[in-house]
């Protein structure tokens, strides 16, 4: 059918090819070539961070935020369950527990005023994840941190160019964390980075990022041979990755602000909807806060969320549900803990519907998708 | 990742999806994925597949082209293992190989950092190899030592790779193995 309207359309900037072929002719395919330190200098100055290294997904830049803050076996890490599985994953693998804390109802952010209660001896590093890329609590959460003695690792898995109160999200925390998987608004299919706020940070994350080996140093001449020194994997992408990220990366803004304009096509046309109680949308508060990488829509039940993506599927309309909660996943109940019932996270969980939202889509195509939810409530 | 064993077909496909039944999800089998197990984001971009395709089509070609440069560098270089000056890669007859680099071991270190040395002054780039890794930094807070693996130590110091691509020519090879021959004469 020509008219479906899908989820997400993956962006092309339009010099991606060109770039690609500039890295395959320079002979500098494999990792950190001259497009990764391109890409690396461009996220520094977007979003003035002191230093920002592209990693092969956000998984593993979370992977490497973990080995970084040095969790292991016994220590606890506090997350919302309202997640993506690498967040806690990523811990846990490293033998820490994931504790899960509730989020808000209004910005599906993790709770920070329920973060203290679950702070134990134990608890070692916050995971704070900016649902939608609007920006959770952050200050707050730096605060409680800061008074415990523990680590914030800020995801900023969909938050690329959004803030919170004048900064980015993801140099915040003392670290964090970006993707640039397909499905984002800035992306190189798979792909990620790790923003290092804290300085002390620094040598190591670049010494874990070489597969534990010294070799960034080897290659700046300042020892003769590299060799093993620590933990570590291959974290880094291809230069070729690279190539077509940064072609990406010179339109952020662009692509941002094209998206802004669809979001604000949804939020005006459904906006009567919430007033009248019938669903709930997206609450952004203050300028450039969001990225407007997802749009979403909140019904009353699950029946009715299935009965809705079952009525757009209908009208060629594909809306997608979101995350499962993390705590009532087969490894969430064996090895984590939630930190009370979470109501609010399993009621969003099962009532949260995502729009169909991407660069490229048009006014007539967001106007049918309003049509549609419309439609369903018969208003 | 080759999964030999088909035991650990289903668990590799989860541990690369982040540890989810993402796999199972987009075949249709569930309705949701959702975390079962360890596991991080270890799939490639698509981007990378099909370069890497263009490759894999082309393997045939490369690898003739590879084993051809290895051969002419195996009989160049039989005079000098004659003389005691060096020894060429060993393949056991069982073995069929890729040509994925070609290295010569010369009697000691100080032979090979010489000869890397000479070589690069005829901007012909030979380098050393692996630094044993019980004796790297890890290995060694470890409590590992000189003198625990005595033929990966002395190998590791007397190992010196050629260059090896697939676009070096006859011409360039030639010149190699001359300033090789050239050294040894001095």
């Amino acid at each position: 059918m020509s008219d479906q309207i899908s989820f997400n359309k993956p962006v092309i900037a339009g010099k991606e090819m060109y770039y690609m072929a500039q890295a395959i002719l320079g002979g500098h395919s494999a990792g950190d070539g001259p497009f990764t330190m391109k890409c690396q200098k461009c996220i520094e100055e977007l979003l003035h961070t002191p230093k920002a290294l592209l990693t092969q997904s956000y998984a593993s830049a979370l992977d490497m935020a973990a080995i970084l803050c040095e969790v292991g076996p016994g220590d606890e890490v506090i997350m919302p369950s309202f997640a993506f599985v690498s967040v806690a994953n990523s811990f846990y693998m490293r033998g820490a527990k994931p504790v899960f804390v509730d989020i808000r109802p209004d910005t599906l952010n993790i709770d920070e005023s329920k973060i203290e209660q679950a702070v134990t001896e134990r608890t070692r590093v916050i995971v704070t994840p900016h649902y939608a890329g609007i920006g959770c609590e952050i200050e707050t959460i730096m605060d409680i941190a800061g008074r415990n003695g523990i680590l914030v690792v800020e995801d900023a898995a969909n938050g690329f160019g959004s803030q919170y109160e004048g900064k980015y999200l993801g140099t915040i925390g003392d670290l964090g964390v970006i993707s640039f998987h397909e499905t984002n608004n800035i992306m190189c299919g798979e792909g990620g980075a790790l923003l290092i706020n804290n300085e002390r940070f620094c040598e190591k994350a670049e010494i874990i990022r070489e597969k534990g080996t010294n070799r960034s140093k080897f290659f700046r001449g300042e020892v003769d041979k590299y060799t093993w020194v620590e933990i570590g994997s291959s974290f880094l992408p291809s230069d070729l990755v690279a190539a077509f990220l940064y072609a990406q990366l010179e339109m952020a803004e662009q692509i941002i602000t094209t998206r802004s304009r669809v979001f604000n096509l949804y939020m005006e046309g459904l906006q009567d909807l919430e007033n009248k109680g019938v669903i709930r949308l997206p609450v952004v508060q203050g300028q450039g806060a969001c990225n407007c990488h997802i749009m979403y829509i909140i019904t009353h039940s699950l029946e009715e969320r299935t009965n809705l993506m079952a009525f757009l599927k209908d009208r060629g309309i594909n809306a997608v549900f979101h995350y499962i909660p993390l705590h009532t996943s087969p490894m969430g109940e064996k090895h984590c803990r939630a930190h009370g019932d979470l109501p609010h996270t399993v009621h969003t969980s099962a009532r949260l519907l995502r729009l169909p939202m991407y660069y490229e889509i048009q006014e007539p195509e967001v106007e049918q998708v309003v049509a549609g939810v419309r439609a369903f409530y018969q208003c | 990742m080759i999964v030999n064993k088909p035991e650990f077909m289903q668990r590799a496909e989860i541990v690369r999806e982040r540890g989810t039944n993402r796999s199972q999800f987009f075949r249709g089998e569930v309705d949701a994925y959702t975390w079962m197990d360890v596991g991080s984001s270890y799939l490639m971009s698509d981007l990378l597949a099909a370069f890497l395709y263009a490759q894999l089509e082309n393997m045939g070609q490369i690898t003739r082209q590879r084993n051809e440069i290895w051969d002419f560098y195996q009989k160049a270089l039989i005079p000098l293992v004659n003389e005691g000056k060096l020894r060429l890669p060993y393949v056991p007859p069982c073995c069929e190989s890729n040509s994925h680099l070609f290295y010569i071991i010369l009697p000691d270190e100080e032979i090979r950092d010489g000869l890397m040395q000479y070589l690069k002054k005829e901007n012909i780039y030979a380098v050393f190899h692996y630094v044993p890794l019980h004796l790297s930094a890890v290995g060694r807070s470890m409590g590992y030592e000189e003198g625990q693996l005595p033929i990966t130590e002395s190998l590791s110091g007397r190992l010196l790779r050629l260059p090896f691509y697939y676009e070096l020519t006859r011409m360039e090879q030639e010149r190699i193995v001359d300033q090789i021959f050239k050294f040894f004469s001095r």
